[in-house]
């Protein structure tokens, strides 16, 4: 099943694999990849917008694998 | 009205477990961002990480702090609110001021979607299957009203 949203669908492909190593960062996806990561998410933000100023990124915050959501 | 997303799949220290991650837009004073947020049907109120309050430029009032209790102890949380948008397709549904609970700390933290406000707006169902649903009736307007906060 897909969304309709390239970046929600992104996520769905690669949260446990390509998107492991930016685990407990913020990432900024755009076009169904990252073009930003980093701990503070203005930051990650702003950068993406720098990268590509067409951009609506979808912001991630790619939990620690000891994360449990209760 | 009916929004549909496959769960995505995340690592953790049990093994692979499908969360019901929804995307949404959250619109503040100074930004307005595409976020993942987890559709929370356990939580009593909706709730966002602190940094992502400020750099949406919500009001958070320190003074009206509160301590709240859940199964990861006690924190102390603001009350702010939100404009969220779904769209998919050519579904778009706007909650214009969705209360939110903001830790004053900085929490490693996802967006979650609690029942407040939001979640009893809709019929969820989290399918066997590795989809969550959310319906809304279309002749409930939704648009411009206000979450209600009991003071």
């Amino acid at each position: 099943m897909r969304s309709v949203d390239r970046d929600f669908d992104f996520c769905v492909k690669a949260m446990t694999t390509s998107l492991r190593k930016y685990e407990g960062l913020w990432v900024a996806i755009a076009d169904g990849k990252v073009i930003a990561e980093g701990k503070n998410q203005r930051v990650v933000f702003e950068r993406a917008r720098r990268e590509n100023p067409e951009s609506d990124p979808l912001m991630v915050r790619v939990l620690p694998k000891e994360t449990l959501v209760v | 009205m009916r929004f549909t997303y496959p769960y995505v799949p995340c690592g953790t220290l049990y093994g692979v477990v499908k969360r019901p991650y929804i995307p949404v837009r959250l619109e503040g004073r100074s930004s307005s961002v595409r976020y993942l947020a987890v559709v929370d049907s356990g939580a009593d109120r909706s709730m966002i990480p602190l940094q992502t309050a400020r750099f949406l430029g919500l009001p958070v009032a320190r003074k009206s702090e509160r301590r709240t209790r859940g199964v990861g102890g006690e924190i102390g949380v603001v009350q702010s609110h939100v404009k969220l948008t779904m769209a998919q397709g050519t579904n778009r549904l706007s909650f214009d001021r969705l209360v939110v609970d903001v830790p004053i700390r900085n929490l490693v933290m996802p967006l979650l979607l609690g029942r407040e406000g939001f979640l009893e707006r809709f019929t969820v169902c989290l399918h066997p299957r590795g989809y969550v649903t959310l319906d809304i009736d279309p002749d409930e307007k939704i648009h411009g009203r206000s979450s209600e906060f009991n003071r």
